[in-house]
């Protein structure tokens, strides 16, 4: 249990960090695409849709 | 800025579009419902969590079918969907349930043991997410599964899988695998929460044989046969000389090792009174050098790498034309079943397990499975139970 909250913690962590990122880019479209892909089995395990 | 912002929102939007359109499948699949039609011999259904109260509510629990017989006798447990990827194992359970009458014992029937790895997929390769069954009503259709649990359901792996309670140090993946959880613990991961269950059903109920039904590459050694350790390999050498002679099929013996922990055949044997078998039949659509894994190749078995492979000698079946269709995989399991039970009763004469209305392998052959698979539309009224 202690080690699947700290997983999830990690995983808030690095979407918040894709996130950021996807906001602060301005020109490369191939990154913002890849911060999106990144993005979704992140929010997918975050919002435990299944 | 603002354009900017709507070049982002249109890629957000874009990419909501791609989880939608790749997710609701997964999603209907996961949710798709298999009908079971309680058969004459059903006396009880119950819960797995009624003897592992840590998986009520959760996607680990599973029916398991009971069938009182008329008269007192031994005690027999099937499990089928243990690898939810090993489908024979599952209808062969079906085919009891829908079709067994128990004159003498208790018989207790598992279809989906594994239930959260039946609403799994594996789509790296390329596994159809539903397969039907040709009946004389129409096609009944079952998901198609993975060999593990989902990971919605069991999450998250660790990086070694410490087997418990040998400490044997195990493939991250097995975690979620339902044969190598046993005996499992009530407070453990999902996945021995299962084989706990199983467990203490086992020992609560004083069962006698446990058969637990699974299918194997035919370019894997253990395939083809029954497994069974030292308790139990008297009546399985027994059953599988009977079927050959009498059915004219081979299923040979392989002894379970007792250095490799976690599998049903091994611990089963060693934490519970319980004869366990565990059964192999072939089924090419799991070996990996084959064509497209399409449903059909699931139902006839017929692949022409693994025919090529076949007259080099490289696999552990023979092999033809013919293929390894879905009713000779199934026939062989329900007749090496029904013959360990027989064989069961002629050694221990005061617990016998007698059972009728199961089709043998010949039957299952000539008529197809879907022969002895019931109309759930036509069932009475609570007689449907949908897993």
């Amino acid at each position: 249990m202690i080690i699947m909250i700290a997983y999830y913690i990690i995983t808030a962590f690095l979407l918040a960090l894709a996130a950021w990122n996807f906001v602060r880019e301005k020109d490369r479209r191939q990154d913002l695409v890849l911060y999106l892909l990144v993005m979704i089995p992140l929010i997918l395990r975050l919002l435990r849709w299944k | 800025m603002k354009r900017d912002a709507l070049h982002k929102s249109v890629l957000g939007a874009a990419t909501v579009a791609l989880v939608l359109w790749g997710g609701l499948p997964l999603y209907r699949h996961r949710h798709h419902g298999v009908p079971i039609v309680k058969g004459p011999g059903v006396t009880d259904v119950l819960p797995l969590s009624a003897f592992s109260p840590g998986l009520k509510g959760t996607a680990g629990d599973t029916s398991v079918f009971v069938l009182r017989g008329r008269e007192p006798g031994g005690k027999a447990l099937i499990m089928g969907n243990t690898h939810s990827n090993e489908p024979e194992g599952m209808l062969t359970a079906l085919i009891v349930i829908e079709n067994a009458v128990v004159e003498k014992g208790t018989l207790y029937v598992i279809p989906f043991f594994n239930n959260s790895g039946s609403r799994a997929t594996r789509p790296g390769d390329g596994y159809p997410l539903y397969f039907d069954v040709a009946t004389d009503w129409g096609a009944r259709r079952f998901r198609y599964g993975n060999r593990d649990a989902s990971p919605l359901d069991q999450w998250p792996d660790p990086d070694v899988y410490i087997h418990y309670p040998d400490r044997q140090l195990l493939s991250y993946i097995d975690v979620r695998n339902t044969n190598r959880t046993w005996p499992g613990r009530p407070g453990g991961p999902l996945m021995e929460r299962v084989t706990y269950g199983a467990m203490e059903l086992m020992r609560r109920e004083g069962i006698d044989v446990a058969v637990d039904i699974h299918g194997a590459e035919t370019m894997f050694p253990v395939t083809n046969c029954i497994v069974a350790p030292e308790k139990s390999v008297k009546i399985a050498t027994l059953a599988s000389l009977t079927v050959k002679a009498t059915e004219g099929f081979e299923n040979h013996v392989e002894p379970s090792p007792s250095g490799f922990r976690g599998l049903s055949h091994r611990e089963i044997g060693d934490h519970a009174e319980t004869m366990p078998f565990l059964l192999e039949a072939p089924i090419p659509f799991l070996d990996q050098p084959t064509g497209p894994k399409t449903v059909e190749f699931l139902l006839d078995g017929k692949d022409p790498f693994l025919l090529s492979l076949s007259k080099k000698k490289k696999l552990f079946v023979p092999y033809d034309e013919s293929g390894w269709p879905l009713e000779k995989r199934v026939g062989q399991n329900l007749s090496v079943t029904l013959e360990i039970f027989r064989q069961f009763t002629k050694k221990t004469a005061a617990r016998p397990i007698v059972l009728r209305g199961v089709p043998r392998y010949a039957d299952v052959v000539k008529a197809g499975v879907g022969r002895f698979l019931a109309d759930p539309s036509k069932a009475a009224a609570g007689a449907v139970i949908v897993n």
